[in-house]
């Protein structure tokens, strides 16, 4: 028995077997791991998500599911998902996911915009890769603040907001850069403008619809 | 060998950045805050405990023609845990690693233990070799990270230190001064601590 082993561990087909074997006890404990967690892992990114929606329409985010099914309504229009928020029968402004390229990766993100589609609600980060304490800031209140309740139409034109140096006083279609991240503070600003092009074409078409 | 030797060998006399410099890639990613790095050294010296130990168990039915891809899957494997682990458990943390954590498969460190220390040696000290290179690992991180992240933010976790009056230096936040900081440090340790002065001989 001892002699045929050792004889087997010698062929050259031991390594395949070895190889297929270890493969598959890691490959199942992996797969189980993955299995008893993979709930959970959707449900903080489903919790997430309710929550930041939840967030650029100012609503209360103590009972996010509860409040989520209360308030938004999910929708699509030319394959575009997009949020509703309703109070009764009182539409509050639409929500739609954002994405572009910042200066390192991604960046995405949530724009809400009013009824009347000429001022944004709020804009909302939720992934981003710039640089940490320059274009990360880019995720902090002083920056992202300056979007909530921000005008951007001129008679039926969607404007483009312009830059101007942090602290200093910005007029009607001005934002405050990031001193030291210019880069990624131009991309969220083109972002939102992009979106907001992409947007007014998606209401245009469901309410044609309607 | 005895145990506490193996320890102080792993984490200090052979320390993996200092002594061996591997595993610089993440050591200069991730230090510009001590959470980070300290999360990224508790993977770490999860994953290199549990693979060395796992490797050192099979390495007398493992071919040696096959052993590396064994080692990388075996590294992997635990990745992928720790990975989804901090994913179910602490998605903000998960979040501010980002791509890192998947990084630690192609930690030099690993591979290095597993080939040097793991394949020649009984699991349990396996086990303590894989900790301590893991400590040491640790210590050498949060090390660049309190003097980037202190000058970079004037905080420590997190937890402001330094006033009003501290200017924060932008460059301790990015790449280049984790290269100049990493550097220094290699230099003072060698100096201080490897290098024997010619004077006493």
């Amino acid at each position: 028995m001892a002699e045929e082993r050792k004889a087997f561990s010698e062929t050259r087909i031991y390594p395949i077997v070895f190889m297929i074997l270890v493969a598959l006890v890691f490959g199942s404990i992996l797969a189980l791991f993955y299995h008893s967690t993979a709930e959970r892992i959707s449900e903080h990114q489903q919790f997430r998500l309710q929550q930041a929606i939840l967030s650029v329409f100012n609503l209360p985010l103590d009972e996010v599911p509860e409040t989520y099914d209360r308030y938004i309504e999910e929708r699509t229009a030319t394959g575009v998902s997009y949020y509703q928020a309703r109070e009764d029968t009182i539409s509050l402004g639409y929500c739609f996911p954002v994405e572009g390229s910042g200066l390192w990766g991604t960046i995405s993100g949530l724009l809400a915009v009013n009824n009347e589609f000429d001022r944004i609600l709020a804009f909302y980060i939720l992934d981003q890769n710039e640089t940490p304490g320059l274009g990360g800031r880019i995720t902090e209140p002083e920056f992202l603040d300056q979007f909530s309740d921000k005008e951007f139409r001129q008679n039926s034109e969607i404007v483009r907001f312009r830059m101007v140096p942090e602290n200093e006083p910005t007029d009607r279609f001005e934002i405050n850069q990031i001193t030291g991240a210019t880069s990624s503070s131009r991309a969220v600003v083109s972002i939102i403008h992009d979106k907001l092009q992409n947007i007014r074409s998606i209401l245009e078409l469901d309410y044609e619809e309607e | 060998m005895k145990k506490n030797e193996i320890f102080i060998n792993g984490a200090f006399s052979d320390n993996p950045i200092w002594k061996q410099v591997l595993g610089i890639c993440s050591a200069l990613a991730v230090t510009n805050l001590m959470i980070n790095s300290l999360v990224m050294g508790l993977g770490v010296i999860f994953t290199l405990a549990l693979s060395s130990f796992t490797i050192s168990l099979i390495r007398d039915y493992t071919p040696r023609r096959v052993r590396m891809m064994v080692q990388t899957l075996i590294i992997a494997s635990y990745v992928i845990i720790v990975d989804i682990f901090l994913k179910a458990i602490y998605p903000d943390m998960s979040r501010a690693l980002g791509p890192y954590v998947g990084l630690i498969i192609t930690n030099c460190i690993i591979m290095g233990r597993a080939e040097a220390f793991a394949q020649k040696n009984n699991p349990f000290n396996s086990l303590i070799d894989g900790v301590a290179a893991g400590i040491g690992y640790t210590i050498v991180l949060l090390l660049i990270a309190m003097i980037r992240e202190l000058m970079g933010f004037g905080s420590l976790f997190g937890f402001t230190i330094l006033g009003d009056w501290w200017i924060s230096w932008s460059i301790m936040v990015m790449a280049p001064s984790a290269f100049f900081v990493l550097g220094l440090l290699i230099w003072f340790i060698n100096y201080r601590y490897y290098t024997k002065p010619s004077e006493e001989k």
